[in-house]
Order: structure tokens, then sequence, then C-alpha cells
């Protein structure tokens, strides 16, 4: 086990996770001791009828709810945080649930900074260090098996008008509570499973590769491996098996503790340049990375990257691969995951850059954007803690492979 | 490897551990809006240089060593934390950090207890009988012998408190600090933390988190234990098995004590025997039990004895003795230090019957007695 | 217990090492100023900035401080060691004299410092990585290889930083930041 000469791992999120844990809700209000919770929420996630099961959870809870907000978009914006704000405030509320994604989980994690700490703009907030005090109770309730915002310090929420995604880290935008409950995420259609599962999987992965690793980050994030690798194409292919359902919230979770302490890299640095210059959902700019991030980084971390084989493809496979072959044979089972995941959902989940389409069926990276995401990159902090270099070229570089889905010449990556 | 249908999970203490880590303390205390610490550690020929080390690390900060108690503490009494936090309110303290292990770290929180609570703390004997936040609290671990350190729990006059508001907030870890426990304090809090590592992770609340946390923690020890022992001055497996006791106590705060736990308590019991060497016993002959009993080891606990390779290296069915073997193979790195019985160490036979006794009534959740005997017999027998 | 054997301490200061810091700080800011003037990657970074922009890096929470501008023709500035008073929109702070001693003595690179969340920066994080591409560069034309290798992830290739450029720009930078011109 890799004991790094420092580090430092918080997680401090009670987590209540089962099939019924949403029947816990009133004791868990009374626990934090609040009278008035703010929802806030997507419409897709209203739409799927989960906020009915959360108020019916509530019922024999004497708090009552002082307002819902059902607009985040997908990906959180900082006018929708401010506009959520100010709600919280009208309502005179006193806490937050927020059930759905990582836009929804954000947007509440946003909202609990402003209405805490004062202020009318989230963005006066930026930075690593801005918050530092304990915020308003929150609990969060995760619906798709993702992000892992839930347990992690971090809310990423976004400036359409600069088309930047932006950090807010803090060890108090933690929740208090993270509620994981198997009829949450069932609901979750096929197209949407793959791309968030695809995160979780990326988060756990880029933890155990990238520069804050530690014993907890290595643990959570080989459990969370091996719970998302063992369900994620069983549940796409049976979206109401429950207990698959609840095994994927398990990995998601497990995988947010690990990259929230061991941060993440080249993936989420290309991801959310990606995201912010294309406006492409997260999780699907994760999957097609994903494959990459391993190989840039692969003369540097092969032994860690061989060792990712054991969680993905289980013990069996791990001991009949030679150790020279597990790096190579841990990106070739991503690889063939991604394929697998693109012919489980007709074709809906994207494997390269090029594959990528919005509703209407246009093309959202067309090749002239490459550039920009580049540029946009350097300015993302995921790529601190990625182990290689990653300028401008770089990027550049790779992000043409990524295009069309070619596996990297490994000669071009320059090595540090 | 498959979720629960239900369960809680919360792991409190924050970890800081490596270079300089006792540096970010006084940062750690702004995040509660803390500056004037008290801080305990304990009396004795180590105490100095303890405290100029902590004194030095605290500098050019903001914070004010409310202040520094370094008397002796022989165990955890309602009259010593009554005294102390005493001197807590005389000088205002708003904190307390706590240096070392075993007894200290109980008395640091009950002195907590009573100042936050604002009434003598073995009035919160039992479980949940702490209503709100306690003070900040950081705990600098030198051995965590009792394995209650970094864990919800505190004892006071040979009662139990249990609460999550017990475990510390932040525990700090650095080698300047751990590298002066001594060998026996250094070998029982290793055992301590296998016992309820293993114990966590086959309990009936048993879930992912447990079975992560328990993974670093018997990952380190395996690998890191004997050479602790051998020299607890050595900087980098002091640093280890600090990590693998508190992460094991972060384990073990989540779930019911086991049968190891129990029945170390009480042989351990007014005999002058340490618990931690009974703990390791007793769990390595719990798991043989399981197994010549065919009652199979789960798997995920399987996979943090034996680790990734040793565990895909063995066929399915041959997995737990992996494990056990990896126990095994630490005990025989420890050498002379580990007794190979609960015999050897001096325990009678007549005893185990009454520690069984003991071991049923004192746990909540029904013990078998009956596997109680077998692996206590097992234990006493040794090899 | 007689709690008069138990007074209040007030934690000293360490001198010698913040005295160690305030020179490093003081060389790599001036560095900064050099290096924009004859560095072409440092130059565009800055130029890049926005303008007023000014950055604090230093220790929590007594110092010491040092603080580089963009000027109106988008060059760095070096603004001396004091922040009170002026405007300056990034602040990055390293959480005590300790681990800015393992910074400043080349003992972490940025990049691991930054891992083990030695920095606090408050305000915008574009801004921040711009500010440590910048270090990083300044590191390789102050430091001998040997050491330079070692505090940046990627010691750049002789094809991009050629000897030429790499040697008369060490020199010009040393003399400069020395002499403070
Ligand atoms: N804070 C973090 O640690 C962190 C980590 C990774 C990503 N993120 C951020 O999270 C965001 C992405 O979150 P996401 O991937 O969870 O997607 P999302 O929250 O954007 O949701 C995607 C869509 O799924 C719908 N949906 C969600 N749950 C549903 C359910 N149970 N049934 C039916 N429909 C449902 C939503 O209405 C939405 O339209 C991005 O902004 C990303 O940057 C944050
Ligand atoms: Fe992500």
């Amino acid at each position: 086990m890799f004991l790094p000469d420092y580090y430092e791992f918080c997680a401090r999120v009670k987590t209540v996770a089962g099939h019924r844990a949403l029947d816990r809700i009133p004791s868990m209000l009374s626990s934090l001791g609040v009278a008035r919770p703010m929802i806030i929420t997507d419409r897709g996630v209203s739409g799927a009828g989960l906020i009915k099961l959360v108020s019916g959870a509530m019922k024999g809870s004497k708090a009552r709810v002082g307002a819902v907000y059902d607009e985040v978009p997908p990906d959180s914006e900082y006018t929708i945080v401010n506009a959520a704000a100010k709600l919280y405030r009208a309502k005179k509320c006193d806490s937050i649930i927020a059930v759905g994604g990582g836009s929804v989980l954000d947007t509440a994690k946003g909202v609990n900074i402003l209405v805490s700490l004062g202020g009318a703009n989230i963005l006066d907030y930026e930075g690593a260090g801005a918050v530092k005090r304990k915020l308003k109770p929150m609990i969060a309730i995760p619906t798709t098996s993702g992000t892992g915002s839930e347990v992690t310090v971090v809310a990423v929420i976004a400036d359409h008008k600069k088309k930047v995604k932006i950090p807010f880290t803090s060890y108090f935008l933690l929740p208090d509570i993270a509620l994981l409950d198997s009829r949450m995420t069932k609901t979750l259609p096929p197209f949407l499973t793959a791309p968030t599962a695809m995160d979780a999987m990326t988060h756990a992965c880029e933890a155990y590769y990238c520069m804050a690793k530690n014993p907890l980050s290595d643990a959570t994030a080989l459990m969370a491996i091996r719970l998302i690798s063992a369900n994620i194409l069983n549940v796409i292919k049976k979206p109401g098996d429950l207990q698959g359902r609840l095994d994927l919230a398990n990995g998601a979770i497990l995988a947010g503790m690990a990259f929230s302490n061991s941060m993440v890299g080249m993936v989420h640095n290309l991801g959310h340049a990606t995201g912010g210059a294309c406006g492409v959902p997260h999780g699907v700019c994760m999957s097609l990375f994903l494959p990459y991030g391993l190989e840039y980084n692969m003369h540097k971390r092969a032994k860690e990257i061989g060792e990712l084989l054991f969680a993905l493809a289980g013990p069996e496979v791990y001991a009949a691969t030679p150790v020279k072959q597990r790096p190579e044979k841990t990106i070739e089972y991503i690889r063939k995951l991604n394929q697998d995941l693109h012919d489980a959902t007709g074709g809906r989940h994207a494997r390269f850059l090029k594959e990528i389409v919005d509703r209407e069926g246009r093309q959202m990276v067309p090749k002239e954007k490459l550039a920009d995401i580049a540029r946009t990159a350097q300015g993302d902090g995921a790529k601190v803690y990625n182990p290689e270099e990653i300028n401008y070229d770089d990027a550049m570089m790779v992000l043409e492979y990524a295009y069309d889905g070619k596996p990297l010449k490994r000669k071009k990556i320059r090595k540090g | 490897m498959q979720s629960p249908n239900y369960y809680e999970f919360l792991g409190r203490p924050k970890m800081i551990s490596g270079k300089r880590a006792l540096e970010q303390i006084p940062l750690e205390l702004e995040g509660y809006g803390a500056g004037r610490p008290l801080i305990l550690l304990q009396g004795g020929a180590g105490s100095r240089g303890q405290a100029d080390t902590i004194t030095k690390a605290l500098y050019d900060s903001s914070l004010v060593i409310g202040a520094l108690y370094d008397g002796a503490i022989a165990g955890s009494t309602s009259g010593i934390a009554s005294e102390l936090a005493g001197l807590f309110r005389a000088r205002k303290c708003d904190s307390i950090i706590a240096i070392g292990g075993g007894a200290l770290v109980d008395v640091a929180k009950c002195v907590n207890m009573e100042v936050a609570e604002k009434k003598p703390a073995l009035g919160l004997a039992g479980e949940g009988k702490i209503s709100r936040e306690l003070k900040p609290m950081v705990l600098v671990p030198v051995a965590l012998v009792s394995g209650n350190e970094a864990a919800n729990r505190a004892y006071i006059d040979g009662l139990a408190c249990i609460s999550h508001f017990l475990s510390p907030d932040v525990v700090v870890i650095d080698h300047r600090m751990t590298s002066t426990a001594e060998t026996r304090p250094t070998l029982y809090s290793g055992l301590t933390a296998l016992a309820h590592a293993v114990e966590a992770a086959i309990s009936v609340s048993a879930n992912p988190m447990i079975d992560a946390y328990a993974y670093a923690s018997l990952r380190l020890l395996c690998e890191h234990l004997p050479a602790a022992v051998k020299k607890p001055s050595d900087k980098k497996s002091s640093v280890a098995v600090a990590n693998a006791a508190a992460l094991a106590a972060i384990a073990f705060s989540n779930a019911p004590a086991g049968m190891a736990h129990y029945l170390a308590e009480a042989l351990a019991d007014g005999t002058g025997i340490d618990p931690g060497i009974c703990m390791g016993l007793l769990v390595r002959a719990l798991l043989k039990t399981r197994i010549v009993e065919k009652k199979g080891i789960r798997e995920e606990l399987c996979l943090a004895l034996a680790g990734p390779g040793m565990f895909s290296a063995a066929p399915a069915s041959g997995r737990a003795k992996a494990a056990l073997g990896a126990i095994d193979g630490t005990f025989a790195d420890l050498g002379g230090m580990m007794p190979g019985s609960l015999r050897e160490i001096g325990v009678t036979q007549q005893r185990l019957n009454e520690a069984v006794r003991e071991a049923v009534k004192a746990s909540p959740s029904k013990l078998s007695a009956k596997e109680c005997m077998a692996v206590i017999g097992r234990a006493w027998n040794g090899k | 217990m007689n709690y008069d054997r138990y007074p209040e301490i007030k934690p000293g200061r360490k001198t010698i090492k913040r005295i160690y810091i305030a020179v490093m700080l003081f060389v790599v800011g001036r560095a900064i100023q050099a290096a924009c003037r004859v560095d072409e990657t440092v130059k565009k970074e800055f130029k890049n900035l926005k303008d007023g922009f000014a950055f604090v890096l230093g220790v929590h929470p007594y110092g010491p401080w040092m603080i580089v501008g963009r000027d109106a023709k988008g060059r760095a500035k070096y603004m001396g060691w004091n922040p009170e008073g002026k405007k300056i929109p990034l602040k990055m702070s390293i959480k005590n004299v300790e681990s800015a001693i393992l910074v400043f003595t080349f003992q972490e690179s940025t990049a691991v410092a930054f891992a083990r969340n030695r920095f606090v920066v408050d305000g915008d994080l574009i801004d921040a990585l711009a500010v440590v591409r910048v270090l990083d560069l300044v590191e390789v034309y102050l430091l001998p290889k040997l050491i330079a290798a070692l505090a940046v992830k990627r010691y750049p290739k002789w094809s991009e930083l050629s000897p030429v450029r790499k040697h008369v720009g060490r020199i010009v930078i040393y003399t400069r930041a020395l002499l403070g011109f």
C-alpha cells in the first residue's frame, strides 16, 4: 500500500445508503435540527417523480419544505446559483436538500455558500481558500451514480459567458449527509446511466494515479472500480435492477471520496474544457478521454495503471496477465467497455469527440474547436494534479487523437 | 461484492499525515474559529521533547497555547477529567490537542465533554448521551494502544461513552511524535488495530466504506507492523502503523465491537495482561475457526489481508486460507515479540470459561458462547 | 492541581527561516519582472492577464509576502513586500513557514505542494494557474538543472529552451534580480 510523504484526507459526510434510505429523512432532519429546508432540483428529476418520493418520505417529519427550486439546467451556472439563493432568503429557509445529479448538487453547494456567508454573487467566492466557515446544514441526495458530489469538497459551476467551468473547493463544501436510495437512480435512462457511471469510474481511476494519492483514496478508488465495473453493463441492460443501482451508487460515492482527496488529472482537465467550450455533458467527456489519460501518464504510472486491472477485470484476469502487460490491458479494458456501452445504448454512448451530437443530431465538437478546448484547458486546475505536464501543445495532440478515437502514439508524448 | 440493503457510515476525523503535519494544526483550528488550545501530553521521560516539538510546530501562527499539561495521567478518572476541565476553563481555552494514546486521550475527550456539555463527564456514560458538537479536538498519535483514541468512544471510571461527537475532528500523524513510541505500545496498537479492522469487516454492519477503511488499515499493518515493532523509531513504519491504527478505529466506530474485542477485554480485566496481544491472538483464532468450520470469510476481508497479488494468485476456494496466511506471515515477522498462544502469556485454562461468560454478558449483540469457547480455546492452545 | 505549573505559552517566531523565505521571495519577485522582459512565454502569460492584475505570494498569517503586478503595458512589475493598502485580486499563501521552507528549498515542487494542499488560493483560479506556470519557468531559469528538474514536472527540453536562450537569459535574469533593475 502506497504511503506518501504527506497526505490529507477528509470525507466527513454521514452516509446513509440503502433500498429505502429515504425513510430516514425525518430522523436526519431532526438530527440536524432544521425546520425549513429548501429543496433544490431540476425538471428532469422532478419530472421522474423523485421529488414526490422525497416529500412523501418527509411526511413523518416536523420540518416543512420552505421552498422548491427546480430550474437547475444541465451544468450549474452562476446566475442560477444567485437566483436560487435569493429564493432561499425570501422564503426564510434554514437548510438545503439537494435532489439531483452533479448539476443540482453543485448548484446547491454554491447556494449554500451564498446563504451562509452572505453576498449576492457566487463568483466573489472563487479560489481554493475563500470558504472558511461551516455552512448551513445540507443533505445531498444524488439521482445519478456519477459525480460523487455528495461527498466531495468541490462544486463545479459554469460561467457560460466566459465559456469556462469554475471549481470551488473547500472542506466546508462537504454536505452533512449523503443519502443514497436505489429508487432515486432507477429512473435514470441508460443513455445517461452510461456516461454518469463512467464519470465515477474516471474519478476512481484518476484518483489512483494522480498526485495526491494516499492509502484511503487508493482503498476507496479500488472498491469503487470493483462496484462500478461489475454493475455498469448489467444496469444499462436492466435499468430496474435495484441491487445493481445501489451498487453503482455506492461505487460513485466511494469514487467521490477518492478523488475529492486525491484530485483528478488530464481526463478532467480536458473534460472540463470540452464541457466549457462546447457544452458537452461532463460524463460523456469523461468516458472518452479516460483511455487517453491512462496512455498519457503511462510512463510515469505504469505500476498504478496495471493495478487498476485487478479492480476492473477481477482476480482471474489479473492473475492470468503477466505484470508487464497489465497496464496495457487496463487501457484495452476501458476501450472495450466504452465500445460495449456504445452497443448497449444503441450507439448513443460516444466513443470519441467526432461522434458527440446534441439533441438535434448536430455535431457538438467540430474540429475547429479543438484549439479552443486546448486553450481553455490551460486554465483548468485539474492539470496541476496530473502526473505529467500538460502544455497547450500536449493538449492539442491528445485532442486530435481523441477526435476520431485513435490510440495515442506513445512516441508523441513528451516525457518529463 | 454487493452493497448491503442498508447502512450508515461516518468517517469523521480529517486525516493529516506526514512531513510537517504538526505545523498544519493552527490553520485547522482556525477553520473552527479556535486558537487557544489546551494541550495534553503524557508526563514522563519523553515529555520534554514532545512539548518542545509541539510548541515549535506552532510558531509563527496566531495561536496561543492556553496551557500545556504534561503531568502524569495514569488512568481516565472523573477526578483528573474535572481538574483538567478546570484548567481548560481557567485559561479560556477553546480547543484540545491530545498528544499520545490510551488513557490520556480518554481524559482529553472527557474534559471536552465536561466543558462543552457543562456537566461531569461521568453523567454522559452510555451511548448517544452527547447532544451537541464538542470543542474542536486534534489527536496527535504516539501509539494508539486502546484503539478507541481515533474512534467514537471514551472511557471514564471504567465506563464507556459512545457518540460520533467523541471522534477527534482532526488526526495529525507526524513522525516526530510516532517515532517516540516504544516497542510494546507499538505492537499493542498494531494488534488492536488488526483486530478492530478485521472484526468491523466481518460484522453485521460491514459495508463498502468499512471495507475501504479496513483495506487501507490492514494493508498498512501487514506491510509495516513488523518493521515498526523491530525499530519503533523508524519514521516511515511508525507513521504507517499510526495511520493503520487511526483508520481501523474509524472502521470500528461504525460497527459493533466483535468477539475478539470482548474476549480480550474480559481476559485483560484486572490481570495486567495486555488486551492488544489477546486481541491479536483471538482474531487470528476467530478466522481460523471460521475456516475450519467452513463458514467462510468475506471476500473483501480476504482481499484486504492477502492483498491483490496473493488474493488473485489463490483459487477462489483458497482465498480465506491466503488471508489467514497473511496474518500468520505478519506474526512470524514479528518474531519473538509475538507470543504464540494465550497460554504463553500466562492465561490459565480456568480463566477461559469465565472470560467467555463475561464477554457474552458485556456484548450487546448476542455472541454465541459456543463460538467464543471454540475461538478462545484455539487461541489458548496456539498453533 | 496547581494550575500555575502549566502556564500559557505564546509560540515564538522562526526568524532565520522567515528571513530566508523573504530573500527567496524577493529574488523570485525580481526574477519574474526580469524574466518577463527576456522570456517570450512569461511575456505572453502576462499579456494575457487582466489589466490591473497583481498577485501576492507569501506565508500565512504573518508573511513574508511578495507582490508582483501587471503594468499598463502588460509587463510584470515587482511591487514590494507589503500588501497593505494595495488592491490585489489574487492571493496565494502557503499555509505555514515550514511548508514554505519545503517549497523554497525545492524539496517540494509547486505541483507537489499544491497536491499536498500547502497553498491557499484566494482569487481567480485561471490567473493562479498562469502564476504557477510563470513560477515554474522562473525556477528553471534561476536554478541549476539538477535542482530545477526536481522542482518542475517536466524540465524543458533543449529544443524548447535553447542553450543561448537559457544561459543568456539566466545571466540577465540573475543580474537584474540581484541588482534590482
Ligand atoms: N462536485 C463534483 O465533485 C463534481 C464531480 C464531477 C462532475 N461534476 C459536475 O456535475 C455535473 C454533471 O452532473 P451529472 O453527470 O450527475 O448530470 P446532471 O446533473 O447534469 O444530470 C443530467 C440529466 O439527467 C437528469 N436526471 C438526473 N437524475 C435523474 C433520474 N434519476 N431520473 C431521470 N433523469 C435524471 C437530469 O434532469 C439532467 O437532465 C457537471 O456540471 C460536472 O461538472 C461535479
Ligand atoms: Fe467528474
